[in-house]
Order: C-alpha cells, then structure tokens, then sequence
C-alpha cells in the first residue's frame, strides 16, 4: 500500500516527473494526431472509391466490351446477397468545352440505377438555386438523372461533367467552387474512338451534348478526367449497342447480327453482405456464364471495390504506415525521456530507499514502486495526450482557419496568454511558499487554468482583435492544408477512437518500460549502502 | 533465568577495502532480553552502528549468526527477513531518514502501510491511523502531524522516526546515535523518551558514543564498550 502513497506524493510534489509525463504527453498527442488525420485521408479515399464501383465491379478487361451484359445482370440481380446491378460503357475521348479541348474518360451510364447503387446524385454538383437566372421550373438534379436536354424540342443528350474538366472553373482558397463559373446548360462535344470487338479503330464519333451538371467524386483523379453521358448514347457511338452490322478485321461495316457489350457492371451488396461475398457469388455465376459463353476470348473480371482501387488505395495506407512509424521512432524519446528521469529519481531516492528497505520493504516492493510511479506518469501522460489529441484533431480546420487568417491576432494573444501566465505562476509560487501548499501542483493548475479561460474567451470571442494586428493578418497568414492543392477541403478531423486507444496502452508499457531499469536499479539496493548515500 | 530475545555470539564482520581485509567486528557476544536497555559505547567508526545492522538484519555477518527468539535471521529467506525488519524491529537513525515527501503522521504509518496490500489496508486504515496518531501524540507531536519533515526541528524529526520505529510494536527497538545529530537539550529530551518507552517495557538496544547517554542507561540496564572490534562490559 506504501507504494501508492509514495507514488500519488512523487507526482504531486516534484517537477522532474511532470516532464517526463509531459514528453509521454507529446509524443501520444503527436503519433494520434498523425494517425487520425492520415487515417481520416484513407476514408475519405475509400469513400470515394467505393462510391464511384459500387461494392463490387465485372469489368470487361478489354476496351471492346463484353457481350450479354443483360442476361448476366438479371442472373446477377436474382442473387440474394445482391440488391442492384448496373451497366457502363467506358470509352476515351477528348472534350470540348468553352473552347478548351482536353482528354477525358467517358462513361455512358444509366443515372437513376447508377444512384441507387453508388449514390450518384449525391456526388452533383450544383442544385438550381445555385444557378443564376434559372428558370423556377428546372430541377437540375432530377434533368441530371435523367440526363436530357431543358427544352423538349432540344434532342440533343444531356452529360454531367468532372468539376476540374471545366477549363474555366477553380477553387478559392477555401476550396470552394464557384457556381458562376459551372458550365451548366453548356454545349460539350465529346468525341470518341469506337474499337472493334478484334481492337482496331473506327472513325471517331461526335457526340453533342448539354452539360447538365458537374461532378465531384472526391478523387481529383476522376473528377478531372471523367465525363458522363447516358449509356444507350455512348454504346451507339461506339457501335456496342448491338445491331444486325457489324465490323470486320479490316474495319468494314458487314451484315452480321452483333450482340450489344458493356464495359462494366456496377453490382450494389444487399443488406448484410459484405462485398467479399457478394464477389464470390457473381464469381460462380461468372463461372457458369463464360461456360455458356466460350467464344469470349477475353474474360470478364469480378472485383470487389478495394481491389479495384488497390493500387490508389494501399499507396495511401503505406504512407499512413510510414508516417506513424516514423512518428513511433520519434516517440522512443519518450521511454528515454522516462528511464533518464527515473534514473535521476533514483539516484536522489538513494536514501529513502534505504530507509523503505530498514523497515521492511522487501526489493520486490522496491521496484514495484517504480513500475508504478512509471505506470502513473505514462497514464498520466498520455491520457493527457489523448486529451489533447482530441482537441486538436476535431479542431484542425479551425485551426488551420487561425493560422491563415488570425496568425498574428493569435500569436499576439497567446503572448497575452504566456505574460499573464507568468505573473499568476510567481505570484501563486509566492503565496504558496508562505502557506506551505504544494508548490508545482498549485502553480501548474493555476497556469493551465489560465490558459484554458484565456483559449476560451479565444474562442468565444473570434472577432475580437488587437489594434493594429488586423492589417497584418489580412497581408499575411499561413494556410497549412491549401485546398487548392489538395483535393478534399476540409482536413480530416475524425479521431480515430481504436488506433488512439492502442496508442495509449503503447505510450503506457513504454513508461513502464522506461521505468525498468530504474526500478531493477533500486531494488538490488543495499539498504546499509543506501543510507550511507550521500 | 529470562530468555535472551535477541543473541550474537562470536559475530565477526569484515569489509574489503583497498585489497585488504578491514575486520570491524572481531567476534561479539552480546543478549538482549525482553524488556531491557543495552546501550553500547564506542568511538566514531569503531563499529557501533554496523553491529546495529547485523542485529536488524540490513547486512550479513561474515561469520556467526543473529538469533532473534531462538533462530538465527540469517537463516530466513528474503521475504520472512524483510518481515522481521518490520515487525521484530523498530530502527531508529541518527540523521532521522523521514520520508521528505509525506506528512509526518504519514511517515509513522508507512510502516504499518509496507505489508499491507490494498485490501487489507483499507480494512485496518481507521485503527492504524489511530495508533499512529497515538504514538505522535505520545512522542508530544500531536499538533504536528500534517506537517512535513523539512518545517520540523530537528528534535521533532528524531520523535517522529521514534514513533514510527515504535509503530508495529516491535520487539526490540535498535537506535543509533538517537542523540547524536541533536544539541544537548534536544538530546535530553529524545533520551528522556526513550527511557520512558523502556520503562513502559520497551526492550531497546542504543549505540552511541556518548557518556552522558551511556551513564543513563546504566542506571536502568547494561552497558557494553565496543573496543577495536569486541564487547567489554563496563
């Protein structure tokens, strides 16, 4: 029981472990915030991703399509771990666009079933309020889904194009598009390279259409890149809608019957299944499928949504690895911070550590009371940490909106913070030494209260600035996560609640482990030669 | 005839220092019998205060053994000698070695606290504070129990570490120099107590190198001289 007590008065009353709790502190707040942060990218990522598949996708392997696409989607459809499936035909074309042409992706899609699988709707753009001098009776979200053309007499198709493929669109400095600049209502022309089932080339294709609404998936990739039109448009132009013609190895249109191809089908989980499943349901079907079929050369691929992306994906979840590795070795100081201190604390116990031994601890109990005064201070620490962490990582964005707007305000507030922080330390010091408090425990409460009510009032009042310091804040200020180059505007601030508790059971052994030697130290103590210690 | 609480026969202790043999103690008799006061007179380093170790078992003899109620200590394993250190005996230093960091009424009690676990502390808290704040009040510190050992005189500190030797009944209470660091009224004081703790039956053992602390414990029980390395009765 000594051992708590002894414990709980070591990390009241002396500053040396203060500090080591605080480089647990550090170090917990550091490796979590990176953690969450890099782990907030990947499910943004993995949104994304998965938005744009589906949970899992066939994907023809090979430019030219795959027959029966429909006769797959219903068998697939009757599957009872599948709620919906959906074809696509992609192609690559160029766009052109207030007369900027670029390469892009085009994908003709059926849009309604493209929503109930991916949410595609969810992923548009602009709403009619956002349009200027939009007549009151257009629903842009309801013409993108059906992709047609406003005017009944216009029979040309409607797209929705990738945000970032609209030459005159840009984000500002929050990240934000300008709905004055979406090409709404815009003529696109899209033109296209059909391919023979065999791989050769026919005459390109135009197709015009009315730009309905722009898209963002989240992936800059994608939305800088992608074009959608609708499907039964784009399997025409790229002769897969099937027909009594076809094309021949010289590139001859000849009279023989052609089925219609797709180049993917998007298939949507049903509730309760997960895309792994749902994989090696459609890869049986596949099996009896391609049996039927044996004049498919090139055979369609079954992936889940995470294979598809796995390249894009693993990358990022590398980097996250990486840089919380690095993060882990840089937190080492942490355990050398501990075992120093303990060291240190050792050697100043000397004594009283005989004196523990004199009248009865056994060396077991000895180094018990280390462990445990390693214990508390790596607790201690990082829940403190962990405290912090969470502050910081559901804030960042405020943060980061300080820094770029209110840094010098900022700075010249937390200077306020710190002189005000000074003067209450020495003048509770003071009063403390005259009434025998405890010191360090009393003077750091009342500096971090201080600081907690003076971040508070910060916060409360975030209009309120120095005389003076405005006119810099408005010249200067430091953007560390420019959504202009990055492509989601927001830093992720989601605390990754598993891989912090993981963190902090870390942080904890470490301290124990840092307290280790120390402790071994202490207990082979000769109690007569600690007493003569001096 | 009483039986001898705590006996040493023919103890020798030696250290290795500087590649020779320094021989300290050269084979000391001494008994203990309950409830009486040995006081030991020596120069400084003569080896007053390593014959008191031997006796409360903080360091090994190099030859002989320590008999504390019919086995010798030396014999037990760690745990149970660790056990005797705190139960058996109540060690009273010269430079007092409180716990800076605790109150004085929590220096007396870590003795009581050392071979309790948690539960078994919680149960007995109440009646372990009380004796602790007895023995305070016995030591004339009642007023003085919250404070620390560093806002104590010297004196106060000495009573202090006495009630906290005293705080497991111990069967023998071992002091070395009690007197030593303190001033001559002080001192007075502190063997005032300590007489009356033997009076309460207290058995103690007192090394010192002082004669008045010697002259008072004749009058009330033996006193033994240690010259180069061995006991002489006075």
């Amino acid at each position: 029981m000594f051992k708590w007590l002894l414990i709980s008065k070591y990390l009241r009353r002396k500053l040396a472990p203060l500090f080591a709790a605080l480089a647990v502190t550090v170090c917990t707040m550091m490796v979590i915030v990176v953690m969450s942060v890099m782990g907030g990218f990947l499910d943004l990522l993995q949104s994304s991703a998965h938005k744009l598949t589906g949970d899992v996708v066939i994907d023809a392997n090979t430019y030219g399509g795959f027959p029966y696409y429909q006769d797959l989607i219903e068998r697939i459809e009757k599957l009872p771990s599948v709620e919906a499936a959906t074809p696509t035909v992609v192609s690559y074309g160029l766009l052109r666009l207030f007369d900027s042409t670029k390469p892009v992706e085009v994908m003709g899609i059926r849009p309604r079933e493209m929503d109930r699988i991916v949410g595609f709707s969810q992923t548009l753009m602009w709403q009619s309020s956002d349009i200027d001098n939009l007549p009151t009776n257009i629903d842009l979200e309801k013409l993108s889904l059906d992709m047609r053309s406003p005017l009944a007499t216009d029979d040309r198709p409607g797209c929705v194009i990738g945000i970032e493929t609209n030459p005159v669109q840009w984000r500002d400095e929050k990240g934000q598009y300008n709905p004055g600049w979406a090409a709404v209502f815009s003529e696109a022309v899209i033109s296209v390279l059909p391919v023979t089932t065999k791989g050769d080339f026919v005459d390109a294709q135009r197709l015009r259409c009315v730009v309905l609404n722009e898209f963002k998936s989240g992936l800059y990739e994608i939305d800088s890149s992608r074009v959608y039109v609708p499907f039964d448009e784009l399997q025409r132009k790229l002769l897969m809608s099937g027909s009594t013609q076809s094309v021949d190895a010289e590139g001859n249109l000849v009279d023989k019957p052609t089925p219609a191809r797709a180049s993917e089908i998007m298939v949507k989980a049903a509730d309760g299944y997960s895309p792994q499943q749902v994989e090696d349901d459609v890869a049986g079907l596949m099996n009896d499928f391609l049996a039927e079929h044996p004049e498919l050369t090139v055979q369609p691929r079954v992936r889940t949504w995470m294979q598809r992306h796995h390249t894009l994906l693993s990358a990022v979840e590398n980097e996250k690895g990486l840089v919380t590795f690095l993060f882990v070795i840089i937190s080492v100081v942490a355990v050398v911070m501990v075992a120093t201190t303990f060291y240190t604390i050792v050697l100043e116990k000397t004594r009283d550590i005989g004196v523990l031994r004199a009248i009865g601890a056994s060396s077991y109990g000895v180094s018990k009371l280390f462990l445990g005064y390693g214990l508390g201070v790596g607790t201690l620490g990082s829940l403190v940490g962990l405290i912090l962490a969470a502050i910081i990582v559901t804030h960042l964005n405020n943060i980061q909106d300080t820094l770029a707007t209110r840094m010098f305000s900022f700075i010249a507030f937390v200077l306020v913070i710190v002189i005000s922080s000074i003067i209450v330390t020495i003048a509770t010091a003071m009063l403390c030494r005259r009434r025998d408090n405890r010191l360090e425990l009393t003077v750091l409460a009342a500096a971090a209260t201080l600081v907690l009510l003076s971040l508070t009032c910060y916060y409360l009042f975030p209009h309120v600035t120095l005389p003076g310091i405005a006119s810099l804040d408005g010249q200067f200020g430091w953007r560390m996560w420019d959504p202009r180059v990055y492509f989601f505007e927001r830093i992720p601030d989601r605390l990754d609640i598993f891989g912090s508790a993981w963190v902090v059971l870390g942080a904890i052994v470490s301290s124990v482990v840092g307290a280790l030697i120390p402790a071994i130290l202490a207990a082979r103590m000769n109690p007569v030669e600690a007493l003569r210690y001096e | 005839m009483p039986r001898d609480l705590l006996q040493a026969t023919s103890l020798k202790r030696s250290f290795h220092e500087g590649g020779r043999e320094l021989h300290v103690l050269r084979g000391i008799d001494i008994n203990v019998q309950r409830g009486q006061m040995v006081a030991i007179l020596g120069a400084s380093g003569s080896g007053k205060s390593t014959l008191l170790h031997l006796l409360g078992g903080f360091e090994r003899p190099t030859a002989c053994s320590v008999i504390f109620d019919g086995r010798n200590i030396y014999d037990l394993p760690g745990g149970k000698l660790d056990h005797y250190r705190n139960q058996h005996v109540g060690f009273v230093f010269q430079f007092y070695h409180l716990l800076p960091e605790l109150t004085a009424l929590e220096n007396v009690m870590i003795a009581a606290m050392i071979r309790r676990g948690p539960l078994s502390w919680l149960a007995g808290q109440g009646a372990t504070r009380q004796r602790a704040l007895a023995l305070l009040e016995r030591v004339g510190l009642r007023e003085r129990t919250r404070h620390r050992p560093a806002k104590l005189s010297g004196g106060e500190r000495q009573r202090v570490a006495i009630a906290r030797a005293l705080m497991n009944q111990p069967d023998v209470l071992l002091a070395d120099e009690p007197t030593g660091n303190l001033d001559r009224n002080t001192g007075a004081n502190i063997l005032q107590l300590l007489t009356e703790l033997h009076d309460e039956g207290q058995t103690m053992v007192i090394v010192t190198h002082d004669e008045h602390v010697a002259a008072r414990a004749e009058s009330r029980g033996s006193v033994r001289r240690l010259v180069d390395g061995q006991l002489d009765g006075l």
